[in-house]
């Protein structure tokens, strides 16, 4: 509580304020521009954050991000229909039709409101469940870590839409990008086919400026041409009335659990969180025929929940070390570039860290709200920004940025060809989120599937006989099997179909 | 030490004899490759050095730092020993250095570099969990021979806690522990916490960062005992004769004219005077020496034969 | 229907590719040393990794060979014609593959320029985005100005504060 208590009093200081401000704000504008997201954000400042002296304070900037750009993505969906970051697919659904309407004010507001009120919810969890599963969590070994892991990555691939195998695919290459280098376990060099400069493998920061940054700049300019028409902002009916509180309460605190446990899932994060609470809304909703058509309910289920899964997605990050999401694991990278092993030890020895993170979390959120009541007319403005400046100083920044994280002209190769990759296995519809979870995951549960081969002296028992690892692994399996009857039944409905 | 100053001084007299025909060295600034990532100890004493230096004008020029980070350090040492031997490059490294050569992972080592010194020094320090049934060093190397293979070591497999663990096994023949893949602090203290492993090498540093609560520490490998933990006795005095410290090496690339590679040596020793660095070595743990010379070269050798001879075992033969 | 069947070759092709890419990655793991701590060693992963990886490559290329055989059969299915109603709606505007095609070589020779240290940084960087942004903008008169001024600044500012104040070892 101690370590709480002086790290919100840290936060609550000017100067890291002012980053927190600075961070929710950079992080509406790029969520708002069609095309940025916030893991392309994020990824591009965590070079930056080594030069600002306090790493408090880049946590603070980077989580102040985060909330930012997920609540961002609600203005271009209204406005534009077009998701600022793909969390807020769902959003476009009733909030553009609402806006075409006229009720831009209202569309806009019950969004807002919406995301503040499912932050704050999963921020409840947050600090709740954290403490307790980190003391739980300290006495992991190596079998536990490495089921754990094994389960994020089933369910990662999953959950992603599309086809199970594509995703599974995308996991499976992501974790084979990660092996050359030096290995994991007993630090042996291998897959370097004879390159010097492979010795060091490929570099978290690097892979994800490509996969993140440069293919969807290809995409983008690609896109360029698509014709677009926005609607103006307004201000006009933003703040909900008592009665669409009371209306809303149940659909808010329902899409915001959804929304935190989504998160809390290790490996996916606001998109799917935001899908599932939709559905459940529609399911549940005495109307269901009025979602999609401009409904209050829409729009308030998407946005709750794609906040909420900010808060929980950071429960496995502070706990564990295990991202709960695609940024999640950025910010992991970052972390770990900042000297801090995210895990159950830092509440024990950094406890300011986590606590940073969990303040910040909380205080973005209230920011967020502030910043997006007051200044959504303006940023609206923003989000059609020419993209023949814009894209060229992003790609750019991308690749100087790799090129200054260790003065390696590898890197700036390496982003270019993860670049290639990501845009190649986006256009076969090959899922890039399981890919950047497989790449870092793989060397944990290699690593931690090799320690405990090592205390077991070889053998697999303990995986069985541990009843943590023992549950994570029935769980991965049921997964699998599960997903792979529900993709093999709708194969087989469709193959109906079409004889039929 | 006293000998190393006054050696350093006269060297210091020679120099600056020689600036005369020297006087064009340096008149660029000089890029020190730190192989490692910011933050990390190395890369702190690099910082550390480069700033006494810069701040109290030893050198003409600053000392530009630039971290390359990854295989141990194995990716920017490569690019020191490439470097052109003009005296604008500089590298510092520790143990690695003759680590990565005896794990077979890179064909070079300490021997395709000027040495220019070594600084810094860490000795490591057995430690095992408070709850743990091992009491003193004696108990814990009996029952690593009564048991050999059993007792569980948390180590960074090739790296400098799993070079002192092996080292101290050896200091009592037959016993043997088992060398279990762990990482660094922050993965070994949990992996002891939670009785994972047992008994895990470490560096008074490395402890003092986390916080010994918890932990109990039963023997020290450094030639005496360490001012801050005055109760735990060597390995020496129990009787085992082993002892291993890590230093920061400096280098700079094979050739460089040593008239050059003396401007950086001694500008180091007269840093090391500072009291910015007498401050900042006591905050971060360390051993507040420079060694020079000979005895550098002795130093160097001791450490190469001792890795060398384990070198097999570091690679898991 | 000649997009889809592109777009299906293309597939085919990235399958093939990747196939490759890991029957190399697989050879090059096989003189790996086995380690006597543990029965994986450092080859095990990376070669089961790879097998599966390769395992849903071939699952991939059965799958999208059916599919093609399917659709030149039996060209009108239901999933065809929501294919074709998704793709109508974005093909009203020309996608500009040649325009990224472009970019991402002016990328390559911009890494290459770094790589190499041909060019002071300061006037790299700003070329580099002066040229993307001429390549953009596609060469209108009106905005070779505002390009011209965004460049200098974005890339002298860029380049002077990553080198001084961060200390990057720019060429």
């Amino acid at each position: 509580m101690d370590a709480f208590l002086s790290a919100t009093g840290h936060i609550l200081t000017p100067i890291p304020l002012l980053w927190c401000f600075l961070g929710v704000t950079l992080g509406i504008i790029v969520g708002a521009i069609p095309g940025l997201s916030g893991s392309m954000l994020i990824t591009m400042t965590v070079p930056l954050t080594f030069f600002m002296g306090s790493s408090y304070d880049a946590l603070i900037l980077l989580i102040a991000m985060y909330v930012g750009s997920i609540s961002g993505g609600l203005i271009s969906a209204t406005l534009l229909r077009m998701p600022g970051t793909p969390a807020a697919i769902m959003t476009t659904l009733d909030g553009y039709p609402m806006a075409q309407r006229g009720q831009v004010g209202r569309a806009l507001g019950l969004g807002i409101t919406a995301s503040f009120v499912g932050g704050v919810i999963s921020w409840v969890f947050l600090i709740a469940l954290s403490p307790t599963l980190a003391v739980w969590a300290t006495y992991f070994g190596p079998w536990e870590y490495f089921t754990l892991v094994l389960m994020a990555l089933v369910l990662i691939a999953s959950l992603t839409q599309g086809s199970m195998i594509k995703g599974l695919l995308a996991g499976f290459l992501g974790m084979l990008a990660s092996m050359p280098g030096v290995d994991p376990s007993t630090g042996m060099l291998r897959l370097t086919f004879g390159f010097n400069s492979w010795a060091g493998g490929f570099n978290l920061l690097p892979v994800l400026l490509g996969v993140f940054v440069v293919s969807q700049v290809l995409k983008y300019i690609i896109d360029a041409e698509r014709p677009v028409t926005r609607i103006a902002a307004s201000n006009k009916g933003m703040f909900m009335t008592l009665a669409d509180w009371k209306r809303q309460a149940t659909n808010l605190i329902r899409s915001s659990v959804i929304g935190t446990w989504i998160g809390i899932l290790p490996g996916i994060g606001a998109s799917i969180g935001s899908i599932c609470a939709y559905t459940a809304a529609k399911n549940m909703s005495k109307t269901p025929e009025k979602f999609g058509t401009g409904f209050d309910d829409g729009i308030v289920a998407s946005e709750a929940a794609n906040n909420a899964t900010i808060g929980g997605a950071l429960v496995p990050l502070v706990t564990m070390g295990i991202p709960g999401s695609v940024i999640d694991a950025i910010l992991i990278g970052a972390l770990l570039m900042h000297n801090l092993q995210p895990g159950p030890l830092l509440f024990v020895t950094d406890p300011e860290v986590p606590y940073t993170i969990i303040s910040t979390h909380l205080i973005a959120n209230f920011m967020m709200l502030a910043v997006m009541l007051v200044s959504v007319k303006w940023i609206s403005k923003l989000i059609l920004v020419p993209t023949a400046y814009l894209m060229p100083v992003i790609l750019m920044f991308c690749l100087v940025g790799a090129y200054s994280l260790q003065n390696q002209p590898f890197d700036v190769w390496v982003t270019l060809a993860f670049g290639v990759l990501g845009f190649v296995l986006e256009k076969i519809k090959v899922p890039l989120a399981p890919f950047v979870i497989g790449f870092i995951l793989a060397g944990l549960a290699e690593a931690e599937l090799r320690s405990g081969l090592m205390a077991s002296a070889g053998s697999i028992e303990p995986l069985f006989t541990r009843p943590i690892s023992a549950s994570f692994l029935a769980v991965s399996l049921f997964m699998l099997v599960w997903s792979f009857w529900g993709e093999w039944r709708r194969s087989r409905t469709q193959a109906g179909g079409a004889a039929a | 030490m006293k000998s190393i100053l006054k050696i350093a001084v006269a060297a210091t007299a020679i120099s600056a004899a020689g600036l005369a025909t020297a006087a064009d060295y340096p008149e660029k600034p000089i890029r020190l490759i730190a192989p490692f990532a910011q933050g990390g100890s190395t890369s702190n004493a690099a910082r550390v050095m480069a700033k006494a230096i810069e701040d109290n004008d030893l050198l003409p020029v600053p000392i530009i730092i630039s971290y390359v980070p990854g295989a141990a350090g194995t990716i920017g040492a490569r690019q020191v020993k490439d470097a052109d031997p003009d005296g604008y490059s500089a590298l510092i490294w520790h143990v690695a250095a003759n680590g990565s050569q005896a794990m077979g992972n890179v064909d070079f080592g300490p021997d395709d570099f000027e040495l220019v010194a070594g600084t810094d020094r860490k000795c490591y320090m057995i430690v095992v969990r408070e709850t743990s049934e091992y009491q003193t060093l004696t108990e814990l190397m009996e029952a690593a021979k009564a048991n050999p293979n059993t007792i569980i070591s948390a180590d960074n497999l090739g790296g400098a806690n799993h070079i002192a663990s092996v080292l101290a096994e050896d200091s009592l023949p037959g016993a043997a522990f088992r060398h279990v893949q762990f990482g660094g602090t922050a993965k070994t203290y949990p992996a002891l916490l939670g009785s994972h492993a047992e008994v895990n090498a470490s560096s008074p540093s490395a402890l003092s960062s986390t916080t010994t609560k918890g932990l109990r520490v039963l023997g020290y490998m450094g030639p005496e005992r360490h001012p801050d933990y005055p109760d735990v006795p060597t390995f020496k005095e129990l009787g085992y004769d082993t002892e291993f410290c890590m230093y920061s090496w400096w280098f700079m690339p094979k050739g460089t004219p040593a008239d050059r590679v003396a401007v950086l040596r001694d500008a180091m020793v007269k840093a090391m005077d500072t009291d910015y660095l007498h401050e900042q070595t006591k905050a971060q743990g360390v051993e507040h020496i420079i060694i020079t010379g000979d005895e550098l070269k002795t130093v160097m050798e001791a450490e190469k034969t001792k890795i060398s001879a384990i070198g097999a075992r570091l690679r898991g033969e | 229907m000649s997009d889809k069947i592109t777009t299906a070759r293309f597939e085919l092709f990235v399958y093939a590719v990747l196939l490759c890419i890991v029957t190399a990655i697989f050879w090059s793991t096989l003189d790996l040393p086995t380690s006597t701590r543990e029965p994986l060693g450092s080859a095990s992963i990376p070669q089961i990794v790879s097998v599966i990886v390769a395992i849903f490559c071939i699952i991939l290329i059965l799958r999208s060979l059916r599919a093609q055989r399917a659709a030149a059969a039996a060209p009108a299915t239901e999933a065809d014609a929501l294919q074709s109603v998704e793709a109508k709606a974005p093909s009203a505007y020309r996608r500009r593959t040649d325009k990224a095609a472009i970019c991402f070589g002016l990328a390559l020779v911009f890494a290459f320029a770094l790589d190499q240290r041909l060019v002071n940084a300061a006037i790299l960087t700003p070329a580099f985005l002066l040229a993307l942004m001429l390549v953009l903008q596609g060469f209108r008169p009106r905005s070779i100005l505002p390009s011209v001024v965004i460049a200098l600044l974005v890339g002298i500012t860029t380049t002077y504060v990553f080198k001084h104040f961060f200390y990057i070892d720019l060429p």
